[in-house]
């Protein structure tokens, strides 16, 4: 029986507990209190499987193990390295906080086909755990694909006319990004005759058979393959996708769909091609310029929303694409900021969210120009939201201020100067527009409401089921001071100084 | 040993039980089914012995009644029509079970003995166009699943008797142009025997009879394999016909005909002159962009979910053709594999349309309202099909196109890769149109968007007998498992199916 | 060119036969004559085999002679046998696809009482509305 919970079979643990959870969700159906229940009990249990191979991967590099032969030299093999579990800690942390934020919000919503909510979100769980710890591109593909569909319902789930083009659209750009990664996936194959990550990059032999065109060409096909990234411009499916419930747009935004986009791209960057292969072909400059203007132009869009989901959206656009110029820029310090910036990132953008939705169940506000005054009526959650925007802001002492710290550094360090005023500039344009929202609600009353009836307020704390909703974003919006003060929370900066240290051969 | 009989006992056996149905079912009527399941076991067991025998010891070569070839008939049975005939008699075998709720509800009472009797020689006919090495007696077995699919088709809706004429007049001038090719090869080699021929052909490759010959042999099989521009007939016929039959000639027939396609191509003409003289490949490369395009935009055009799959047969007949026609080893594998998955994954399919057809005595798409809360399980097999068909891994249908796609880009055939991709775009619009008809059921008209969502009236569970279920569950899995363990079957049984000396 | 075509004439008469028959099937609208159409096609192939097997002078494959007493069978003066066996076959086949149109057919009129093709379709895109 112990030899079942041994270290190589771990990673397939990992895997097994969103899929048995999603599966006795589906049979428990009827009785919403067991369903739940499930759903939790596989959220800590994956979080607990995660987090014991920690100490493992430092002290030994990583842990791989194959299950069968897919294809002739590829194997359906999971390879847990320090990156991938930075990302899977992230997604399995945040998965128990946005279930209880979930009970929380569908509950008071009395929503419809929970059931089927669920199970959908415990798949995509497996498809963002499969996609952090998969071995090679095949295996990765499949749990990408996962991710994919099983978001579909989840994002057209209220079942309106917006939701379901929503869904559509969602389906139509995923899917069509599929198709290029699966493209670049045979391509590779091709070249290389396998797909396995590697340290130092697979398709640098690739060079001596076939031109520099042809591997920058597939290095495009896996970009927009990585669609999920919401890289500019095919970004315009991920703000459409707010039409969908609050708790999972923090699972686009946060735990698992556009982190999955990111992380696929950094794993191209480095474990497909490498760094010398990347500057030999000038790719990494390339990444660097979308980035960059991703960056930019996602933040002015920003400032022009009025809806708060979709400010929010833009937002994320902003630091997804954050990440991606740390890792363009090719040099140790950047590619820390960036790893760390996944989990930060996710921290503060699901307080952010989880903050919108408790403002739409509770106060029943969804436009940044009607919040006026809502700090009053729930202190807490504002707060968090307050201490989180600034965190996007890059103040200290919040967790965002280290990645930036690490990313400036990084820009230094490789001698990209512009690339440092492109970060200093979206710092302030991030302080442009989520200021507004902070002043608003605490400062100014609130409007008078139209036909002189008055405004019902509830308080955060007026019915036992909102403190489902409320906690978890309280524990979010404290993790992120505390991720800044010890960033080696749960090994985190450890692990990407570990990564690092693979990659570039000693920091 | 009785396992040296097994390639003339799979298809006697059937046709010998065939006979049995009509006298035993005026006798009683709840004999039929047991009948047919019993043969159609039998000829499982006896094709998986078969393909044992195959792995293990190679080809068999039996020959009927000890004459001796090219005088007498062979029976030949190697890797590849091994594989078919597993997958013929096992998804029949399913489909047997399948049939018995929805033909009870489907047909007349005293039409039940004469479906079985056509249903068992259908089957019949093809395990012996599978098995037989004779290009003569490939045309008698032809003509036997075409009999009886033209009756099986006629039994169907209203509007099946016109479908099954087009497919009658359709049907008899591919079989009078298969016939009119054997007759040219009569003509020049004096012999009909698949080895015998493909032994002396290659000192009259240069003859122009022989390229006319295998012109009409092409034509005659592509017409019953309705490749496309030759489909016109399946659509209609396959429509109207009862659901049981579809759910058998839509993954059945067709794949069949892909495999004479292949026989015919590789076996009785060598490749040397199939790719290399005539380099028909080039054609049916273009043939088969156009059939997957075609059938998917036609797809995209119904609202009938049967017409639906029947245009995505088309577009899949497509796929094996355009794979034979990229004619490198990969892309043969592909296309051969393809055969194997696309069989199961339109098996699936084609049993979900009838288990809705059971339930809502109806087949469009409309009919799928609701079916996620209504018929669960019916959803989730209609779900794992829809997934297979899209080609996510890790069922068979990845593995087929990830082969297809492989071979496209060793050969730089760009135009196939692209169609291929973009025939699986549109296969995603296709299904996903379907899963939210069963998804969502509080879609509000514009009006009506600021209601609140979950106040409307649930559809109770209301699902469809086990009978029907299982052999769908079955398929559903094999549709994984034969994705998950596609290697064992590509080391084991595809790398010898695929012609030497490509 | 001429002798040409007349030293083989029996095969170009059943290429006229077999476009007779395309002809009927092809751009007739009535079901029946389409049926019609579909045998010419049809025989004409079978006439086409007959004819492969066929040599000047030659007899049909039957040993004569009586009990005990056979004559030694003169490859020259039997015509080659296998095509006729095949072609008894193929009739087979025929006679079954014509019985079956047949019933088809009998069956289509009993249901729209017509044969022509586009009446029938239009009836059956009537009954769709």
């Amino acid at each position: 029986m112990t030899e079942l919970f041994a270290i190589e079979y771990r990673p397939w643990l990992a895997i097994l507990c969103p899929t048995i959870a999603s599966l006795l969700i589906i049979l428990s159906g009827r009785r919403p209190n067991l369903r739940e229940s499930w759903t939790m009990i596989g959220s800590v249990l994956l979080f607990l499987t995660v987090i014991s191979m920690t100490p493992f991967v430092l002290k030994e590099g990583h842990i791989r193990c194959s299950l069968f032969n897919l294809l002739p030299g590829v194997d359906f093999a999971l390879d847990v390295d320090a990156f991938g579990l930075i990302f899977a800690t992230t997604s399995s942390c945040l998965w128990i906080l946005v279930s209880l934020f979930s009970i929380g919000y569908m509950r008071s919503l009395e929503e419809h086909a929970q059931t089927r909510y669920y199970f959908c979100f415990a798949l995509a769980l497996l498809g963002a755990i499969g996609v952090a710890l998969s071995a090679n591109l095949v295996t990765m593909f499949v749990f990408y694909e996962i991710l994919t569909i099983s978001t579909y319902p989840l994002v057209a789930h209220e079942e309106t006319p917006e939701a379901i083009y929503a869904g559509h659209k969602y389906l139509a750009y995923l899917l069509t990004g599929g198709l290029f990664f699966l493209f670049g996936i045979l391509m590779t194959y091709l070249l290389v005759g396998t797909t396995d990550f590697s340290h130092h990059g697979i398709l640098k032999p690739a060079l001596g058979s076939t031109s520099k065109l042809v591997l920058q060409i597939v290095f495009f096909c896996f970009m927009v393959g990585f669609m999920k990234a919401a890289w500019m411009p095919v970004h315009s499916w991920l703000p459409t996708a707010m039409a969908a419930p609050t708790p999972v747009s923090a699972l686009l935004h946060a735990v698992a769909v556009v982190k999955a986009g990111v992380f696929g791209i950094i794993k191209i960057v480095f474990y497909l091609y490498g760094i010398d292969l990347m500057r030999e072909l000038g790719l990494g400059v390339a990444l660097g310029c979308v980035a960059a203007f991703t960056v930019i132009v996602a933040n002015l869009y920003a400032i022009g929303q009025d809806n708060l989901k979709r400010r929010l959206a833009y937002s994320t656009i902003n630091q997804l694409s954050f990440i991606l110029l740390g890792a363009a820029l090719l040099s140790p310090m950047g590619t820390i900021g960036a790893m760390i910036h996944i989990p930060f990132h996710g921290f503060m953008k699901i307080t952010l969210f989880l903050c919108a939705g408790a403002i739409a169940v509770i106060a029943g506000k969804k436009n940044v120009s009607e919040l006026a005054g809502v700090g009053r009526i729930m202190p807490v959650t504002m707060m968090a939201f307050t201490v989180t925007a600034a965190g996007m802001c890059s103040i200290p002492p919040l967790a965002g201020f280290i990645s930036k710290w690490y990313f400036c550094l990084g820009s230094i360090q490789s001698g990209a100067m512009v690339f440092l005023f492109v970060a200093l500039a979206a710092s302030v344009l991030d302080f442009v527009y989520f200021f507004p929202i902070v002043r608003n609600a605490f400062f100014e009353r609130p409007a008078e409401t139209r036909g002189g009836g008055t405004e019902i307020r509830r308080k955060e704390t007026g019915r036992p089921i909102y403190l489902f909703m409320v906690i978890p974003l309280a524990i979010t919006g404290i993790f992120s001071i505390i991720l800044c003060l010890f960033p080696n929370m749960f090994h985190i900066f450890d692990l990407a100084q570990m990564a690092v240290r693979n990659l570039f051969g000693g920091v | 040993m009785i396992s040296e009989q097994f390639p003339a006992l799979i298809v006697v056996t059937p046709l010998i039980l065939s006979f049995f149905i009509p006298i035993l079912g005026w006798w009683r009527r709840s004999l039929c089914l047991p009948i047919v399941l019993i043969a159609l076991s039998v000829c499982t067991v006896f094709a998986i012995g078969l393909l044992q025998t195959v792995m293990t010891q190679g080809k068999i070569h039996y020959w009927l009644g000890k004459w001796q070839p090219p005088w007498g008939i062979e029976y030949v049975v190697d890797h590849l029509n091994a594989l078919v005939l597993f997958f013929v008699s096992f998804i029949s075998l399913m489909i047997a079970i399948y049939s018995k709720k929805s033909i009870e509800q489907e047909l007349p009472e005293h039409k039940i003995p004469q479906f079985y009797t056509l249903f068992l020689l259908n089957i019949t006919g093809l395990l012996g166009i599978t098995v037989t090495g004779d290009a003569f007696n490939l045309y008698v077995l032809v003509e036997i699943a075409s009999f009886t699919a033209y009756g099986l088709v006629a039994i169907g809706e209203d509007g099946a008797f016109v479908a099954s004429f087009r497919y009658i007049v359709m049907g008899t001038i591919g079989a009078c142009f298969y016939l009119l090719g054997v007759g040219h090869l009569y003509i020049v080699t004096g012999s009909l025997n698949m080895a015998d021929l493909s032994n002396i052909l290659p000192n009259l490759y240069h003859s122009k009879v022989i390229i006319v010959a295998f012109a009409f042999l092409i034509i005659g099989i592509a017409l019953k394999m309705a490749l496309f521009p030759l489909h016109a007939w399946l659509p209609d016929a396959y429509t109207y016909a009862p659901s049981t039959v579809s759910a058998f000639m839509g993954p059945l027939m067709t794949k069949v005909g892909a495999y004479v396609l292949i026989r015919i191509m590789f076996t009785v003409f060598k490749p040397e002159f199939s790719i290399g003289m005539l380099q028909v490949t080039d054609i049916m490369v273009w043939l088969g962009v156009a059939a997957m395009l075609f059938g998917g935009i036609m797809a995209l055009s119904q609202t009938d979910f049967k017409r639906m799959l029947c245009y995505i047969i088309v577009a899949e007949m497509g796929f094996i053709v355009g794979g034979i026609g990229i004619a490198n080893a990969t892309a043969i594998k592909g296309a051969i594999f393809h055969i194997l998955s696309d069989a199961f994954m339109m098996a699936c399919l084609f049993l979900v349309a009838g288990t809705i057809m059971y339930k809502t005595k109806g087949h469009s798409i409309s009919d799928f309202k609701g079916i996620f809360r209504k018929m669960p399980f019916t959803a989730i097999i209609f779900t794992v099909g829809a997934l297979a068909i899209i080609g996510v891994p890790p069922t068979c249908g990845f593995f087929s196109k990830w082969y297809l796609l492989l071979g496209g880009i060793e050969a730089k055939h760009w135009g196939f890769v692209i169609a291929l991709l973009l025939c699986t775009l549109i296969n995603v619009a296709l299904f996903f149109r379907v899963i939210d008809k069963g998804l969502y059921l509080h879609v509000h008209a514009l009006e009506h968007a600021s209601e609140p969502a979950g106040h409307h009236p649930e559809p109770h569970y209301d699902e469809a007998p086990l009978s029907m279920l299982i052999p769908g569950f079955i398929i559903a899995i094999a549709i994984f498992l034969i994705g998950i363990f596609n290697q064992a079957i590509f080391k084991n049984i595809i790398e010898f199916a695929i012609p030497l000396r490509l | 060119m001429l002798e040409y075509i007349i030293s083989k004439y029996n095969y170009w008469m059943y290429i006229v036969i077999i476009l007779i028959g395309v002809y009927g099937m092809m751009a007739k609208s009535n079901l029946m004559k389409k049926l019609i159409g579909m045998g010419i096609f049809q025989w004409a192939i079978i006439f086409y085999f007959m004819s492969i097997g066929a040599k000047k002078g030659a007899t049909i494959h039957i040993v004569t002679g009586h009990h005990g007493a056979y004559e030694a069978v003169r490859a020259i003066e039997v015509i080659n046998p296998l095509p006729s066996v095949l072609m008894l076959t193929a009739i087979v086949v025929g006679v079954a696809t014509t019985g079956i149109s047949l019933s088809v057919l009998i069956s289509i009129y009993r249901r729209y009482g017509t044969f022509e093709e586009d009446e029938i379709i239009k009836l059956l895109s009537e009954k769709g509305k």
